[in-house]
């Protein structure tokens, strides 16, 4: 006779699947890395030494990074090394790739949080407002705004950011970067207070060109998917039968606009963790984004490796707690 | 749904479809539109800011554009590493701004007859940045370091003539070479750590420089402070950081923050960002760089290896407007593989063999078996703006005469491995940094060494150089004269220009001196109290490179 699978049977089997699929798109991700950067002309050795130089590099050294070895044979090195949790040695920076690129997303994921939670808290209430039938008068300039937040790319909000706070407020020097970490109490005596304003500009100056345009894609999903709602009969309904204002928009509105919203604030935040590179580098950053431009300009290989299997793991992760929102926001999955 | 629903839904009236309170839409929207200002209004700070800054109390802010590749100054190759550490560390011998060696470390040397012994003698109150005496131990393990005799990824080919490094006694150090060989003496300056301290050079680096390390945060910045007990006296600028900004609109806007953590020196400023500049607050002083730009040929492509080809390039190419048009004339156009400020050893009677004449070009392609033109792909490396401008400005004038030129920008990595290693081109423009040794200048033309990746072969040529090598100063000299003039007649490539290169340097701040190696010498800076308001000053000394 055939018994039905306890639910804790059904849990763990999710649990392996998931897991299971989650390495391999990581491996898939890390072929593609690899293969991609051997293919890639230039010559990280010959960019170490440089030109004209009488360095020689000696075969012993050569062999350290597995360099004079077949591309197969340094690929299953790494992914051997990479079980053991060892990601290598940076080639330019004579330093572990973890240590690397754990202090560069450090950096980066702040940042990105930061950009985050402006992004969200601006662009939701915009949404609702424009979506609903608010004043007129303010209607066109927010429209107006949004679509320029989205026509003007990050880099050029940087720009603008950098010289507004750098030169006009004076809250930052350009290109000095200020590490949140030195105002905390363990930062050197004295320098925390001195530090406070830089630190905090130079978090949310960057965060702000990050989050303008995630603000506008936003606020433009929020007001098309209110006045779809609104569209709908059930809100007639829900109108004759005399509910409205705050219950209506927390039981209703909310709930149905939040499924797509999280998946959208997913994408857009994997978007802010992995592609900040031009904000960082107009802003200087030491980030995710600006360690990555470093690697494959020095072909380094190891920690481009290593910097992308990180943000694939990102990826990964966020796009679970995605799916894992779902079943918090939307009733009926968690009933099926 | 139905029809009818939608369209009933569709017919509610706008207060029926409020979905916010009215109340709570003005609250929301009264939220967004002053959240923004408020907190760019929380992170304001005014700042009255002077022009001039007092150094005693300030930092001075050089910017650099890119990283250090290390620490470590026997590992160290690229030039913008170079020219930071070299206030850091100090070799046997320093060079000088107008490329002569003078004593660092060593108070004096001796040379045996034969030249193949030298014995230096180091000062007494040279001290590394630890407190200890530098000593002839230190000497010879730094050099032992550099012959590859201890970290695999260190060992100079150049110092495979040194046959033994002794320590005579604790202040005398002797060389012993396997024959007598004019470029060593550039290698004498090379610098010195301190004995068994090779593991943590590059984590902890001690010299016997002007300056010691503060504090390196890598991306970021170089912090330096003075070393009081520096053997020529404590520099006159107690702090000195190296602001490493990639970007050129961050470097502008950092030189003209209001902090007094703007930046103070932007080497290798581009003339047209001078224009972005606050120049009330900068001085530009110009240089020529100690760099040989060229049209490297690739002499195994068929139509390069023709001579009267190479003669019609080099009558079809208007040098004049290329130096006019690409560095407002303040290039000096060469005629050789060696620019002016190496001194003596410049030739500086080479006339023009083939000057520009678009005629006498199309007759001289008429005479070569290439007559009716052929196709030439130029590589240049996309990473150097002036390299690719000059090439489109070549491209122009060789498509005029038949030359069917086409540019190919690659990225620097891979100009390194498919043109100068592989030697996979046709023909390139490019630029060579300077060196203080005209033998490291001129023997890419060798055939015999490694990198020529011209291909080129002239024996006479050859013979030169080997003689320059070995023989005494003046024959030397001659030779490497001479060389130049084989170099020229023979067209082996066709040379350009030093191009020059402007430098802003805040108001108060003197001694800006450049070398004809990439060296930012921050120990002949100090201040002026009175501001000097020359502009475009042009000084005949050179500067550091972009390579």
């Amino acid at each position: 006779m055939l018994t039905m699978p306890t639910p804790t049977i059904l849990i763990m089997t999710k649990l392996v699947k998931n897991t299971l699929d989650a390495i391999l798109l990581l491996l898939g991700v890390s072929v593609v890395v690899f293969s991609l950067l051997y293919l890639t002309p230039g010559n990280a050795l010959l960019i170490q030494v440089g030109v004209g130089s009488d360095r020689v590099l000696t075969e012993s050294y050569q062999a350290l990074f597995s360099l004079n070895t077949s591309p197969f044979i340094q690929y299953f090195e790494w992914l051997q090394g990479l079980l053991r949790g060892d990601f290598g040695v940076s080639y330019v920076y004579h330093a572990p790739v973890f240590t690397i690129v754990l202090h560069a997303l450090g950096v980066t994921a702040v940042i990105a949080s930061v950009a985050m939670v402006i992004a969200v808290s601006v662009s939701l209430p915009l949404g609702l407002y424009l979506g609903s039938n608010g004043s007129q008068v303010l209607r066109t300039p927010l429209t107006t705004a949004v679509t320029l937040g989205v026509a003007v790319p990050q880099f050029l909000w940087g720009i603008l950011l950098l010289y507004l706070f750098g030169n006009v407020f004076s809250a930052f020097v350009p290109g000095l970067y200020v590490p949140l970490s030195s105002i905390l109490p363990m930062a050197a005596a004295g320098s925390g207070s001195h530090n406070t304003i830089p630190a905090l500009a130079y978090l949310f100056a960057p965060a702000l060109a990050l989050a303008l345009p995630a603000i506008a894609i936003l606020s433009r999903y929020t007001y098309n998917s209110v006045r779809e709602l609104n569209a709908q009969p059930f809100m007639l309904a829900l109108h004759c039968r005399g509910i409205g204002g705050w219950q209506l928009l927390r039981r209703h509105t909310l709930r149905n606009l939040l499924v797509g919203y999280t998946t959208f604030s997913g994408i857009l935040l994997i978007d802010l963790l992995a592609g900040s590179v031009l904000v960082e580098y107009i802003f200087n950053i030491p980030g995710l984004g600006n360690t990555l431009v470093t690697g494959i300009h020095q072909r380094d290989t190891l920690l481009v490796q290593g910097a992308v299997l990180y943000v694939a793991f990102l990826v990964v992760v966020i796009n679970k707690i995605t799916d894992g929102l779902y079943y918090i926001l939307n009733p009926k999955l968690r009933r099926s | 749904m139905t029809a009818t629903e939608t369209a009933t839904a569709q017919q509610l009236t706008p207060k029926h479809r409020r979905i916010l309170p009215k109340h709570t839409t003005l609250a929301l929207t009264a939220v967004t539109l002053t959240m923004l200002p408020l907190i760019v209004g929380a992170c304001t700070k005014t700042n009255n800011m002077a022009t001039t800054k007092n150094y005693n109390t300030h930092t001075l802010n050089i910017r650099i554009p890119q990283d250090m590749d290390t620490l470590d100054p026997h590992k160290a190759s690229s030039a913008g590493t170079k020219e930071v550490m070299f206030n850091v560390f100090r070799g046997l011998l320093t060079p000088t701004p107008n490329g002569s060696l003078v004593d660092g470390i060593a108070s004096s040397y001796s040379v045996n007859n034969n030249r193949t012994q030298y014995t230096f003698h180091l000062r007494p109150n040279a001290l590394f940045h630890n407190g200890n005496p530098v000593e002839s131990k230190d000497v010879v393990y730094s050099y032992r370091r550099l012959m590859g005799d201890m970290d695999p990824s260190i060992r100079y080919k150049s110092l495979d003539i040194v046959t033994g490094v002794e320590a005579v006694n604790p202040s005398t150090v002797r060389f012993t070479l396997s024959e007598s060989n004019n470029s060593i003496l550039t290698e004498f300056t090379r610098a010195i750590i301190p004995e068994n301290s090779g593991d943590t050079v590059g984590v902890n680096p001690v010299g016997a420089g002007p300056y010691r390390l503060q504090n390196y945060s890598p991306t970021q910045f170089v912090a330096l402070e003075a070393f009081p007990q520096f053997y020529l006296g404590e520099a006159p600028i107690k702090n000195v950081t190296f602001r490493i900004i990639p970007h050129m609109t961050t470097t502008i806007l950092a030189a003209n923050s209001q902090s007094s953590n703007s930046l103070d020196i932007i080497p290798d400023l581009p003339y047209n960002n001078f224009k972005m500049l606050n120049m009330s607050n900068f001085n530009n002083i110009a240089a020529n760089l100690n760099l040989v730009q060229i049209l490297a040929y690739n002499h195994t492509y068929a139509p390069l290896a023709n001579k009267d080809v190479r003669i019609a390039i080099s009558q079809a190419i208007n040098k004049t407007r290329i130096i006019e048009l690409l560095t407002n004339n303040e290039g000096t156009p060469l005629e050789s593989h060696m620019t002016p400020l190496m001194g003596q050893y410049y030739n500086s009677s080479i006339a023009t063999p083939y000057p520009y004449n678009e005629t006498e070009a199309l007759l001289s392609l008429k005479r070569s078996p290439y007559k009716n033109g052929f196709n030439l792909t130029i590589t240049v490396p996309s990473n150097y703006q002036l390299h690719v401008d000059t090439a489109v400005l070549i491209a122009e004038n060789l498509n005029t005469i038949g030359i069917n030129t086409t540019i190919k920008t690659v990225e620097w990595g891979v100009w390194l491995n498919d043109v100068y290693k592989s030697a996979n081109y046709e023909a390139t423009v490019v630029g060579f940094a300077g060196k203080l040794d005209p033998y490291q200048t001129l023997r890419r033309y060798s055939s015999t060494y490694s990198n020529n990746f011209f291909h080129y072969k002239n024996t006479t040529f050859d013979q030169l150089i080997n003689t320059a090598l070995h023989s005494n100063e003046s024959q030397s000299e001659k030779a490497y004269r001479d060389a130049q003039g084989i170099l020229a007649e023979d067209l082996a490539a066709y040379f350009i220009m030093d191009p020059a290169v402007h430098t802003a340097v805040r108001k108060g701040i003197a001694g800006w001196t450049t070398y004809p190696i990439s060296v930012i010498d921050v120990y002949a800076l100090h201040t002026t109290n009175t501001n000097t308001n020359t502009t475009n000053t042009t000084t005949n000394t050179n500067t550091n490179t972009t390579k």
